[in-house]
């Protein structure tokens, strides 16, 4: 039976596939680089290039990426209605980028506390290497039931903990903590 | 152009976009995806261009085109399925070819705010592309929509960057 809200909606490329558990042992990459894809035709404008709406969807593919890399997926949402959401994002847009290009996503983690992670997504064309756009983003760990925030549990904390003692020696991307403003030369 | 609501903290603003959240643009939850509100913005983007002459046959005729630069969106409350919305935008500052604005997404019914998204926009001349002056008659529409929003507060979410309360990169 086709589930018709399933068929509906765009979903993400690892929807309903789980995690990996976590490897206490293995190491933890510099960034993180967990998702690549192709810019798919949906995604592009009148001009074939990628609309500016999608860099944000393809980002989204990438947290959902890092989600089940730390170990939440489907059974994690559904048994204690808990998740992570996006409070607030911030996108610079560097180059565009056509159809059937490949794209390499990269993820690091600024920051974290019990209920918050602090992200940085770059995106480089697969084969130039060129950055094409970032996406920082503070997303907080939430009870869904209750609409509240709430501490993540402890192992859940200490592989994000890991990752923040891995990706800590990284240096702070250009992009980020950045507000918008019209800058003007000084005369 | 004119604006339709009581509310004092949005008389004056544009209405760039109303519409109806599609069952395409939810997630497993019945709510708007994180990509799908700045869709809705990017749309109230194109409705701002109809407004200052940049509009189809505006950029038919001048060859110019507006890119974003940077996109700030706070996102406040979940937004479901068939629920009726709209985007407010307000001129926050603009020079000779970049212009900064700010759209406010609204529950139609409720005059609820929804999304904050604060963007940086750039004139460019699609033969290169390369950023270009505006052509004078949409620098005049802005100049003037950007006089008429000069007294209005400043949004609350505007100017942001993102941090954890005392970390160290603010």
């Amino acid at each position: 039976m086709v589930d018709v809200k399933l068929a509906d909606r765009l979903g993400t490329p690892l929807e309903g596939m789980g995690h990996h558990p976590w490897d206490p042992l293995a190491s933890i990459a510099s960034p993180l680089c967990l998702h690549q894809t192709l810019v798919k035709s949906a995604w592009v404008d009148y001009n074939r290039h990628m609309s500016e709406s999608c860099y944000l969807l393809v980002f989204g593919d990438n947290s959902d990426a890092f989600f089940r890399y730390i170990g939440i997926d489907e059974q994690y949402r559904d048994a204690g209605e808990r998740s992570l959401y996006t409070v607030e994002t911030h996108l610079h847009n560097l180059r565009e980028v056509s159809e059937g290009e490949p794209l390499r996503l990269t993820l690091q983690l600024l920051d974290a506390d019990e209920k918050r992670l602090h992200i940085f997504h770059a995106m480089y064309h697969g084969v130039s290497g060129d950055l094409l756009a970032t996406g920082e983003q503070m997303l907080v760990h939430v009870n869904m039931q209750a609409g509240r925030s709430v501490d993540m549990p402890a192992d859940l904390f200490q592989r994000v903990m890991a990752i923040r003692a891995a990706h800590a020696s990284l240096p702070v991307p250009q992009q980020a903590g950045h507000a918008i403003g019209i800058r003007r030369k000084v005369p | 152009m004119a604006f339709r609501w009581k509310n004092s903290a949005v008389v004056g603003l544009l209405n760039t976009w109303h519409g109806k959240v599609l069952p395409e643009w939810v997630d497993y939850n019945g709510h708007l995806r994180d990509a799908f509100y700045m869709l809705l913005f990017s749309y109230a983007t194109d409705g701002f261009m109809d407004m200052i002459g940049l509009g189809e046959p505006g950029r038919a005729t001048t060859g110019h085109s507006l890119f974003t630069l940077e996109a700030h969106i706070n996102y406040l409350k979940e937004v479901r399925e068939g629920a009726t919305v709209e985007v407010c935008t307000q001129v926050l500052g603009y020079d000779s070819k970049r212009l900064r604005i700010y759209h406010s997404l609204y529950r139609s019914d409720a005059q609820l705010f929804l999304a904050g998204n604060e963007q940086l926009l750039v004139n460019v001349d699609m033969a290169g592309p390369f950023s270009t002056l505006f052509a004078p008659t949409v620098l005049e529409s802005i100049q003037a929509l950007a006089s008429q929003h000069r007294s209005l507060p400043s949004p609350e979410y505007a100017g942001r960057h993102i941090a954890l309360p005392g970390d160290r990169h603010g």
